[in-house]
């Protein structure tokens, strides 16, 4: 398993710590090396507070959480951002793009960070905004572009540090429906290179694209469905149907 | 509308907003004592009768009774619309919740009122205790016992709530024209704009250059054609040539930086290169603001130390002249005591002066600052989600601070630097001439003033760093 995670509970407390309000209420998966895997729930489902942690953004309440077997827990605070930085992609719902820099510069910034040779951030560059299609664009800034190439954009950034992981919350969220499938197709190309990858979303079609979906509900994992050699097409019914079943007979879940 | 409702939003509105409400009630609170010991000091009789020609310290500071208020309204009115900027938000949100224009006028009016009310009562307290202190440290300047006959006079309060009364009219007005003109949908839109590089960085830069060179020719060549009129100009060639130069030169060197080889290999670089490109752009306008105020006050500085420090000289002078039964130009007829009496007085209105101005420069850093923390707060966010560690974040945040709040005071160390000759043009009017005196009170002056000013940057940067966290 890439990643793995053990019994993971979050809570969150009032302000004046009166009451003390379950986010997860201790999910476990696990996420094969190369995998597509997706999360969907409603909002308040824990679908937030769940990528949050994965993100090592936040710390468990209780539980586990295991990236290529080392423990997030273990980590000091001091070097989270670079475990972050090195291990991690990102690709938001609001791309999360800085308007002050152009699209390369944004694209450019972890390896920045990170302190590479200017050779080398050429040299991954080309290759990553050729496959996206931007490189024509490199040089002009978010505001100046559609917001599907902004988000091929923050996917670039996301990728160009080669993650073992790369993290989507609700990357379609922002799109119309031509660059969603577009951005869409990108992250199954992605895929099928071996990029290991886990989408938060709450729509059907997003989720559709992953081999393996899990439902999150009211901070459980209430149902797993796996795509097995189903095509797209017949996958999405099978979904639907899943999860409308879920909203129905859901109230003894809870 | 239910009567009570639009109190009660006034007051939440001061209470939600008193990071913003308490400085700004503080520092008028602050402008109501120091105009309430120059009214006190107009109205107080006494003087002639402690003093021989004492009536004349009346007559000096009357000068500041009436020239403070043309000050007070533009400072006031500058400090307010920062302070609306920083209200903006709740304003649209009122209007989006149904609130029609007249109700958030009226509240704005509630709210005014209150703040009228509070910085009257602290100011006017204030006075209160420290006016006996600041009228015998004059007379112990003047070399006579202290124990003054001081009763309050009425025409002293009136005075003062007269003129803030009338400043927080104007504010009130203008907050008014603010809501009504403000698109909620666009306030509330949260849409940071970016912007290409500037267009015309380098005549800009030229221009500012050019204009700064001619102000600081202006002043070096007014020992011999110093008029009042080339000061004005001087004066406006130094507003145009801070606002180029800061605009102009800055954009270029941050584009210089920014092709540089250390731009991608220093992170720090990366950030605060690309950051201070957007903000100063940005706040070209605002650091010219903050500069200029710091001029002035800088400069008020230095003559009420020159007068403080030459008026021994000048006596002097005037005793040896009156002794060889020749009088001077300027001080025909002048008893030594009455000289002093003059120049302390002078001093002791300039220091006022120097308080209003500083006690604005430190309001409008600490809303500067704010503002600036809450626009780089969604920028710094993203940041560290890609991977920028808090430590470094920290770091950036505190050098590109430092950049611009640094700019505004060497501009004005610079420009007080070069406005030397008109100063020393200026206080041989009157007599104060030595040039000991008068660099020695510059330097003094700018020690001061430098103190003040990084104490308040010091104090100012952790609103800003609080907004980042």
């Amino acid at each position: 398993m890439l990643l793995s995670v053990e019994g993971l509970t979050k809570e969150y407390s009032t302000r004046f710590g009166a009451r003390r309000v379950p986010a997860l209420r201790g999910v476990s998966f696990g996420v094969a090396k190369g995998e597509f895997v997706s999360i969907m729930g409603e909002s308040g489902s824990g679908k937030t507070t769940l990528l949050t942690l994965l993100a090592a953004l936040d710390r468990p309440t209780d539980g586990r959480i295991l990236l290529e077997g080392e423990d997030l827990a273990a980590i000091p605070n001091r070097a989270l951002s670079a475990f972050r930085r090195d291990r991690l992609g990102f690709i938001f719902q609001d791309c999360n793009l800085l308007d002050t820099l152009s699209l390369r510069e944004n694209i450019l910034f972890p390896l920045v960070l990170a302190g590479r040779p200017r050779e080398e951030m050429e040299n991954r560059l080309l290759p990553l905004t050729g496959r996206l299609g931007i490189t024509p664009l490199l040089e002009k800034y978010p505001y100046e572009v559609s917001g599907g190439e902004r988000q091929r954009a923050a996917a670039a950034r996301a990728l160009i540090t080669v993650p073992a992981l790369l993290l989507a919350d609700e990357p379609t969220g922002a799109l119309d429906s031509g660059s969603a499938a577009q951005l869409l197709g990108m992250l199954d190309e992605c895929n099928a290179d071996g990029q290991t990858i886990v989408m938060v979303t709450h729509s059907l079609d997003a989720a559709s694209h992953a081999a393996r979906v899990l439902f999150l509900r009211d901070g459980l994992i209430a149902d797993e469905v796996v795509r097995g050699s189903q095509s797209r097409t017949d996958f999405y019914p099978c979904l639907a149907a899943r999860m409308t079943a879920l909203q129905q007979g859901g109230a003894r879940l809870a | 509308m239910r009567s009570r409702l639009l109190p009660r939003l006034a007051l939440r509105g001061l209470y939600g907003s008193r990071r913003l409400y308490l400085p700004f009630v503080l520092a008028s609170g602050f402008l109501v004592l120091v105009y309430f010991l120059i009214a006190a000091f107009v109205y107080n009789d006494s003087f002639a009768q402690a003093i021989p020609n004492g009536g004349n310290i009346q007559l000096v500071m009357s000068v500041g009774y009436y020239l403070m208020p043309v000050v007070l309204v533009p400072l006031l009115v500058y400090i307010y619309s920062y302070l609306l900027k920083n209200r903006s938000r709740e304003l649209a949100l009122y209007a989006i919740l149904g609130l029609e224009r007249r109700h958030i006028a009226l509240i704005l009016l509630i709210e005014n009122a209150l703040c009228f009310a509070v910085c009257l009562l602290l100011g006017i307290g204030a006075g209160l205790v420290v006016c006996p202190f600041a009228m015998d440290a004059l007379l112990a300047a003047l070399g006579h016992p202290a124990g003054l006959h001081w009763m309050l006079a009425p025409g002293a309060v009136l005075g003062v709530v007269k003129v803030f009364a009338a400043c927080f009219a104007v504010l009130t007005a203008m907050g008014v024209w603010r809501a009504a003109r403000t698109q909620p949908a666009s306030l509330l839109r949260e849409q940071m704009q970016g912007e290409k590089p500037m267009r015309g960085r380098l005549p800009l830069a030229v221009l500012g250059a050019g204009c700064l060179i001619a102000a600081y020719t202006l002043s070096a060549m007014s020992s011999t054609s110093a008029t009042l009129s080339s000061f004005m100009l001087a004066l406006l060639l130094v507003i145009l040539g801070t606002y180029g130069v800061f605009t102009g030169v800055s954009a270029e060197v941050l584009r210089r930086l920014r092709r540089g080889r250390r731009f991608y290999t220093d992170p720090s670089e990366f950030v605060v290169v690309s950051g201070l490109q957007h903000r100063l752009r940005k706040n070209a306008a605002g650091l010219t603001n903050i500069c200029l105020f710091s001029c002035a006050a800088l400069f008020t500085l230095c003559c009420s130390f020159s007068v403080l420090f030459g008026q021994g000289a000048v006596i002097e002078r005037v005793g040896q002249a009156l002794a060889e039964g020749q009088v001077g130009l300027n001080t025909a007829g002048a008893s030594a005591a009455d000289i002093t009496m003059m120049f302390t007085t002078l001093a002791f209105l300039g220091v006022f002066f120097v308080l209003v101005f500083l006690a604005c420069t430190a309001l409008i850093l600490y809303y500067k600052q704010l503002a600036e923390g809450a626009e780089d707060a969604g920028r710094f966010r993203i940041l560290r989600a890609v991977g920028l560690s808090d430590v470094l974040a920290a770091r950036t945040a505190r050098r590109q601070l430092s950049v611009m709040f640094l700019m505004p005071l060497a501009g004005t160390l610079l420009h007080i630097g070069f406005a030397f000759p008109f100063f020393a043009t200026f206080m041989g009017l009157i007599s104060i001439d030595t040039p000991a005196v008068l660099l020695g009170s510059v330097a003094a002056a700018m020690l001061v003033f430098c103190a003040f000013y990084l104490f308040c940057y010091k104090v100012t940067a952790r609103a800003y760093l609080r907004r980042l966290a």
